[in-house]
This record gives structure tokens, sequence and C-alpha cells, in this order.
């Protein structure tokens, strides 16, 4: 039942997001001039601009949501996310490298790829720094330190960048922004983005085993260390390609799965699923928003998914708190 | 005995009216001004920028001049008797040095060629060289009246397209110069009368038929620069030409603007004979 309320949202908010931009035309009517193939100038916006825009929300929002919700299960804790555990920064950070210093002339293959590289890196030192089983506390703190020096190191090479605008897009690299993807965004970050989903999707049962405890999960047949680095190589795959595209959009692996777990009765195979479809929905939601806020600059998608997210977060820490000892 | 006092009365009078000697810029557009006009020497520190061949126009002159990058410290190394600036740039630079008691004059990016005089004038003034600045004026001018025009009503249409989608409209140097060039700016059409931002959006819905690239940094990357890459606008009818005007010509001011002009003028009569001519082939 939620999945298909899940499902259709992610549907029409897609469209809506197809309808909404600087200018207004009929979706309907554009849609029949490309049909007819014509060229006009509203099939180009819908299709050059918009398309991959919401397309790209889609994708983005589903790997955060779904990724959230790996790594939650994996770590049985309820703070793990690509953005706490710092791969979004690593990922940032390489892709930042990358596309500043112009190795992505050398080959585009090289951004995702790179941005892969970084999340991955960030992931396991993390988990190098915590261990299996560590508190949330630590796992937070080491969190915390890896997403600070990504986020120096972020600075200092947009500082040292060649281009007199790379200054101005640090926010980017925090915050996120969906407003200049292409179509040749969206190809170039597709591949690896689906490998990621499809190492995830296949590990609902362990997950589900997990859920009863690393020796249990054990004694039913899972190899919890190779679940391990799956998850991780699956995770820095599917969000390496999307900070890459759009930047570290933050909060939704985070909130999503939290919002939805009590709806699929708190069984980590069933919530992939879900968070993702929540992601894609969060991340449309507030794409749409941003496009609808009048404001002379555009503003930045992570603004949004930030403004409700950290206080989400809050609320978690404040939960946590009491149930703890 | 009385011919000696006039004298001497006025070399004291020169003396204490004297030209300043020691001219620090912390602004790359007074830095164009003051190796225009001043004299030689005269000039202590201009700005890294200037040295730069692609942002400074007079960079030659400026290479053998020691630089500072905007901080008070620098200038006041320098024991400046002159410090220009910018209205906008290095604003902590410029109040500390007030308030040291220095002087300090401000000037403000120019919006037309009539305040590219009017600031040429002021310049000459104020480092006592305003016979030279008149002579720069005088052949500015002229330069302007063989070549300057006004867009018609059927005149192609241009628009600034730089980096993050900035666009530049009527009130400033830059689309003055788009206007005596003969082009009609496309950037009122966006409700940019001074500079803005266009998404990609509007730029297609305003269609103009040519983009001015004025690159800052060729061959530097960032997602603002990507913008411009932007595969619909390969594949859109309009805008189909780019215009590249070198930025040394028009970021600041001074006589180099008309060469701006210039080329301007003669991209648009290229691309006008071009549409004549595949009229007439049609």
């Amino acid at each position: 039942m939620w999945l298909g309320l899940l499902m259709g949202s992610v549907i029409v908010l897609f469209f809506i997001s197809l309808t909404v931009g600087r200018h207004s035309f009929s979706l309907w009517q554009t849609v029949q001039e490309l049909l007819a193939q014509e060229q006009s100038v509203y099939t180009l916006i819908l299709i050059e601009l918009r398309l991959p825009r919401s397309l790209v929300a889609v994708i983005v929002g589903a790997t955060l949501g779904l990724c959230g919700a790996a790594m939650q299960g994996l770590l049985r804790n309820p703070l793990a996310s690509p953005g706490i555990l710092g791969s979004s920064s690593g990922a940032a950070l390489f892709s930042v490298i990358v596309l500043y210093f112009g190795f992505h002339a050398i080959s585009p293959w090289l951004l995702p790829i790179a941005g892969m590289a970084g999340a991955l890196l960030a992931i396991v030192l993390v988990y190098a720094l915590t261990g299996n089983d560590s508190t949330i506390t630590t796992i937070i703190l080491a969190g915390v330190a890896i997403n600070a020096i990504a986020a120096a190191c972020i600075s200092l090479a947009i500082n040292l960048a060649p281009s007199p605008y790379a200054v101005r897009e640090i926010a980017l690299w925090t915050l996120g922004d969906l407003s200049k993807v292409s179509l040749t965004n969206l190809w170039l970050m597709l591949p690896t983005t689906l490998i990621g989903w499809l190492m995830l999707i296949g590990c609902g049962q362990a997950l589900n085993a997990l859920s009863l405890g690393e020796q249990t999960a054990a004694s039913m047949g899972v190899n919890v260390a190779r679940l391990r680095w799956r998850i991780f190589l699956a995770t820095a795959l599917a969000v390496g390609a999307a900070v890459a595209t759009v930047g570290a959009i933050g909060f939704i692996g985070l909130v999503i799965p939290h919002l939805l777990r009590p709806l699929v009765g708190y069984e980590p195979r069933r919530l992939l699923f879900a968070s993702a479809l929540g992601g894609a929905v969060m991340l449309l939601l507030a794409d749409i928003s941003v496009r609808l806020i009048p404001s002379q600059i555009p503003l930045q998608v992570g603004v949004l998914t930030a403004l409700v997210g950290a206080p989400f977060f809050l609320y978690l820490i404040v939960k946590l708190r009491k149930e703890l000892p | 005995m009385r011919f000696i006092i006039v004298a001497s009365a006025c070399l004291i009078m020169q003396w204490a009216n004297a030209a300043p000697q020691r001219i620090a810029s912390v602004n790359l557009c007074t830095d164009q001004y003051l190796l225009l006009l001043a004299a030689p020497g005269t000039i202590a520190t201009v700005t890294w920028l200037s040295q730069k061949p692609e942002s400074s126009y007079y960079y030659e002159r400026a290479l053998r001049i020691p630089v500072n990058h905007g901080e008070a410290e620098e200038i006041v190394a320098h024991a400046p008797d002159l410090v220009l600036a910018g209205f906008y740039s290095a604003r902590t630079t410029t109040h500390l040095l007030q308030q040291l008691g220095y002087q300090v004059e401000l000037f403000d990016h120019p919006r037309s060629v009539k305040q590219v005089r009017e600031q040429l004038r002021r310049m000459g003034d104020l480092i006592g060289r305003r016979e030279q600045a008149e002579r720069v004026i005088k052949t500015m001018d002229a330069r302007l009246q063989r070549v300057a025009t006004q867009p018609a009503d059927d005149a192609p249409t241009l628009m600034q397209y730089a980096p993050g989608g900035y666009t530049i409209g009527r009130d400033s140097l830059v689309g003055d110069i788009m206007y005596l060039a003969g082009w009609r700016n496309q950037a009122q059409n966006a409700g940019v009368a001074h500079l803005g931002i266009v998404d990609l959006e509007t730029l297609l819905m305003i269609a103009p038929l040519a983009l001015i690239d004025s690159p800052l940094a060729p061959d530097s990357y960032s997602f603002a620069e990507q913008m411009l890459k932007h595969p619909v606008l390969k594949k859109t009818a309009r805008p189909k030409f780019t215009v590249t005007i070198e930025r040394k010509l028009w970021i600041c001011g001074g006589p180099m603007v008309v060469d701006a002009l210039i080329e301007l003028r003669k991209a648009r009569e290229t691309i006008e004979r071009e549409a004549i001519e595949s009229e007439q082939r049609s």
C-alpha cells in the first residue's frame, strides 16, 4: 500500500517537475510537438533542460535514500548515511579535483569514477577508524573528522583552481545544485548508478538476516565481511556518481529511511526499495520548491533538504538520548 | 630682488601643488588609467592582475612596476602620496588606508563611454596630467566619430552570456559599446538593466541571434563555465553565432574600448551580410 503511494507520488512529482520553470507552457502541446517531430523552443526546454533535471532528481534522490537504508541496515546504526559517514564529501573532494583542474577533459568518465573513488575512500576510512559494532558516538566522531578534512580539502582545492569562477562554487559542493544538469550528465552518471543499485537491491535478504545479529546472520549462511564490502562498494558507485553530477545533497539518506521504517514494518529488505522511492520524492519536492521560491539568484536545492533534514536530525538525537540509559 | 621673490614664490607654489610622485593603485581599472596617463617613474605599485596579458590592456607597461594584491600592508610599504582604488574592490584596504591618513581616491566602474571620458579627466587632474588626458580623449573621440553608430530597429540582437549565466544590460560600459556598435542588446528583455543572471530557459525564450563570449580565463574549468557548453546551445537555432571579444578590451574604461566597439561592429556587419546572402540564395 505504502509502496504504491510512494510510487504514485514519484510519478506525479516527476510530471510536476517537468512543468515548473521560469516560463510556463503547455506540457501536453509540447509533447504533441515532440511526437510530430517538430522542434520548438518549448521542446528544447522540455527535453534538454527539464527532463534531465527531473530525471537526475529522481535518480539522485533514489540513490541517497537507498544507500542510507543499506548503510543503516549494515551498520545497524540509525545515524549511518552517505552524508554522515563522509562518503558524500569524499566524493565531492575527488570530483572537485577532477573537474576544476581539467582532468575530465581527458575523459568525461573520469568524473563519476573519481566520485566513486572518493566515496569509497571515505567509507573505508570511517570504517577503519571505528570498526564493526562501534557505538554511535564513535561513528559520528569519525564521520565528523572525515567530513571536516574533506570539506577543508575541497575549499583548498577550489581556492587553488585556475578558474576564476571556482570559488563561488564551494557552496555547490556542500549543498548540491540540480540547475545545470544536461542529458550528457545523465548518461555519464547512469552506468555506475545502476550497477550500485543492482548490487544493493540483492542485499535485502542478507540485511534482514543481519538485523537479528551478526552471529545469527552468519549461522544463516550470510558472509558478513563480503556483505559489508559489497554495500560499501555499491554505495560508493551510486553516491559517487550522484555527487560528481550534482554535488553533495545532504540529509535525504539520513531522514528518509527513518521516516519509512515504521511503514514497512521495520524490515530492512522492504526498506531498501521504499527508501529509494522516498528519496526520489524528497529530492523532487525540494527541487520543485527551489524553482517556485522567487529569488533573483537561483537557490540551491541542498539548502531546502538541509532546512528540513537538520531539525529532524536533532529530533533523532533527542530521541536517542531518551532511549539510551 | 623682486624678481627672485616672485620666482621663489612660484617655485613654492608649484612644490605645494606638486603632482603625486608615488602613486599606488589597488584596482585593475585604476591601474589601466595610471599606466596610460602617469608620468614615467611616478607609479609605485599596481595590482598583480595588471601584469596579466588576458586581463590588462597595458600589461607590458606594468611588467617593471612592483605589484600588490590589494593588501594594506603592501601599500603602506610603498609610502604612497596617492592611493587609487575601485568602489567595490579591496574595501577593507581602502578603509584602513583612509584611517591612516593616506589620500585615497575611489573610482566607480564606468557605465558609459561618457563616464570613461569623465574618469580620464579626473585621473588627469589627480596626477597632474590633465593635458595627457585631454589628448587621449581627443584621439579616442576622433576614432569613435568614425566608427560609432546606433542600432537600427531591425538590427541583429545579441546578449552577453558569461559563465554562471551572467549578462550585462544597457546601463554599463559593455552595454554602451554594444549599443554604439549597432547591436540590439536583449538583456533588457530578461529584465536586466545593469548586471543580472539569466537561466538557460530564459535565454532560449529570448533567443538572441548572437552571444558574446568574453572569457575571463580561457581553458579553465568550473560548473559556471560548463553552463556555456550545455548541449542545448548546440541544438537551438538561436543563438546562432558567438562573438568573442577579448576581455581586456572592455573590462575597464580607456581608449581601448573603441577596439572592442570596432570588433563588435565588424562581427555585426559580417553576420548581416551572411543573412542577406543566404536570403538571396533561397
